[in-house]
């Protein structure tokens, strides 16, 4: 029997019809890649850039790629006569080690921005390990920017339906963890309220460090009310080629992220805005901190501060977090019994289907049925299925 | 706890400094002001709280009485003054608390999300 694994390749598929960004990438890659030279494609998703890279002249092509998705790679390389040329490791790049270094790694493995779960800390890897002295970076550098924002529409959702609702109800209480949600947007440049400045440059030839701690001062260009702070990153994919996701811009896949206030920000032209903003990768994702103050444009005094965080858009039990604390003492669930009998029972001769009606056997209450005892069996083993190919 | 007995242990050479240590004692970690480090974020639901420290990932869960004790240190009230309203609110008695607060002061301390001042 085999199981679905629910990728979405049309996901794939926006990415590449995704311009200027795939554009740039294409006429970045075919300057990098000379003939014969060995190329990396990190994340390489279903291949594309693997495909662009043999169209170009390389000799030799490495898709690294944990997903799925990777398996559509070798059918299309047959269909463009380059199957030869490319080998396919589904595996974390960073378990992976080639016989010979890249001349040109390639990768896209942003979110909305560029720190994005373990993205800084797998090129900076990628490029210690597996590239070769004076080999080329595709993305070659990100820059990370800020503004203020006025959305009316978009900050519709930290007012509706907590502070006010056609049920009658006080819903109160979640008002503070929507107000505290980043969210990705695609905002126009009249949502701008100050003019942008720089957060962080992120140089991948160099890059070690995986989180953000900045400050900065946004001046008000007009009188309005601030609804948060906007981010976005320009980026340049190699010398001279680059793209942008700044309000005005062409909506790529990215989109900006927006960190909204708790209560707007009543300004007048003139008033800064200056705020500390922390980026900090916590258990696989980043966690966002936007602390400040508002300093009158007569006075120069604080007139009023804020101090958030994407933390405090969860509900997060005592239980929860204990349970993810060095200190938790773990206890023996049958679940966990469950699991290790599971293993217990791999020997290489054992299908899944044996595995599953023998678990059904043992633990009759926990798994009811066939289906059950599968859908455990499977999800079980798919943590640990990663091939070389 | 800093008792008097704790102060008869001073020597004698330090008894010029006697006057001061006593208040040291008579003050106590719960008299004392403290901070928030800029670390810390807290996070509330109900009547219990998780405080985040950023820069090292790390979690604390705060039972009803620790929230308290964080919700007067945030407004820059004395650890005694939560002491007062745990006593108003729950049938527990002072010395018990005071000990409890003092070990949690001092937990909290240690993963640097309160500082005396």
């Amino acid at each position: 029997m085999i199981r679905a694994s629910g990728y979405d390749v049309a996901s794939y598929g926006e990415m590449i019809d995704c311009e200027p960004r795939m554009g740039i990438y294409a006429e970045a890659l075919r300057r990098a890649v000379t003939p014969g030279c060995t190329v990396i494609d990190l994340g390489a998703g279903f291949g594309v850039f693997s495909l662009l890279a043999c169209k170009y002249g390389a000799g030799s092509v490495i898709a690294i790629e944990p997903d799925p998705s990777i398996g559509l790679l070798m059918q299309m390389a047959h269909a463009n006569g380059c199957a030869d040329r490319i080998s396919v490791v589904r595996e974390m790049s960073t378990r992976f080690t080639p016989e010979r270094k890249a001349d040109v790694i390639v990768s896209d493995c942003r979110g909305t921005l560029s720190l994005f779960e373990h993205h800084i800390a797998t090129i900076a890897d990628a490029r210690e390990r597996l590239l070769a002295p004076g080999g080329a970076l595709l993305p070659m550098r990100d820059m990370l920017r800020v503004a203020l924002a006025r959305s009316p529409k978009k900050y519709r959702k930290c007012i509706y339906p907590w502070q006010t609702n056609s049920y009658g109800l006080d819903l109160s209480a979640g008002h503070s963890f929507a107000a505290n949600a980043v969210s990705k947007v695609y905002l126009k440049p009249r949502s701008l309220l100050s003019e942008p400045q720089d957060l962080l440059v992120i140089d991948y030839r160099t890059v070690t460090e995986r989180d953000l701690d900045a400050i900065v001062e946004l001046a008000a260009t007009k009188d309005s009310a601030a609804h948060g702070l906007l981010i976005w990153f320009d980026a340049e994919i190699a010398e001279g080629l680059s793209y942008s996701n700044a309000p005005g811009q062409p909506e790529l896949v990215y989109g900006q992220m927006f960190l909204p206030f708790t209560g707007p920000l009543r300004l007048k032209a003139g008033d800064r805005v200056r705020a500390r903003i922390r980026g900090n990768l916590i258990d696989n994702q980043y966690v966002w901190a936007w602390d400040g103050e508002v300093l009158d444009a007569e006075t120069g005094k604080s007139r009023s501060q804020f101090r958030q965080s994407s933390f405090l858009s969860r509900v997060i039990s005592n239980e929860a977090a204990a349970a993810g604390s060095n200190l938790a003492i773990p206890q023996r669930s049958v679940r966990m019994q469950i699991d290790a009998d599971c293993l217990a029972l791999v020997d290489g001769g054992t299908d899944q289907d044996g595995i599953a009606k023998a678990l059904m056997a043992r633990y009759p209450e926990a798994l009811p049925t066939y289906r059950t005892a599968l859908d455990h069996v499977v999800s079980l083993f798919a943590r640990y299925r990663t091939i070389d190919e | 706890m800093n008792t008097p007995g704790r102060r008869s242990s001073v020597p004698q050479a330090l008894a010029n400094c006697e006057i001061f240590i006593w208040s040291f004692c008579v003050t106590d970690i719960l008299n004392a002001g403290w901070t928030i480090s800029d670390q810390a974020i807290a996070n509330r639901v109900g009547d219990e709280m998780v405080v985040l420290h950023l820069a090292n990932g790390t979690y604390f869960g705060l039972d009803p009485i620790g929230a308290l004790l964080w919700e007067a240190l945030t407004k820059g009230e004395t650890p005694s003054a939560a002491c007062d309203i745990i006593l108003d609110r729950y049938e527990i008695d002072r010395t018990t608390v005071e000990d409890d607060l003092r070990k949690f002061l001092d937990e909290l301390a240690q993963g640097d999300l309160v500082a005396r001042v």
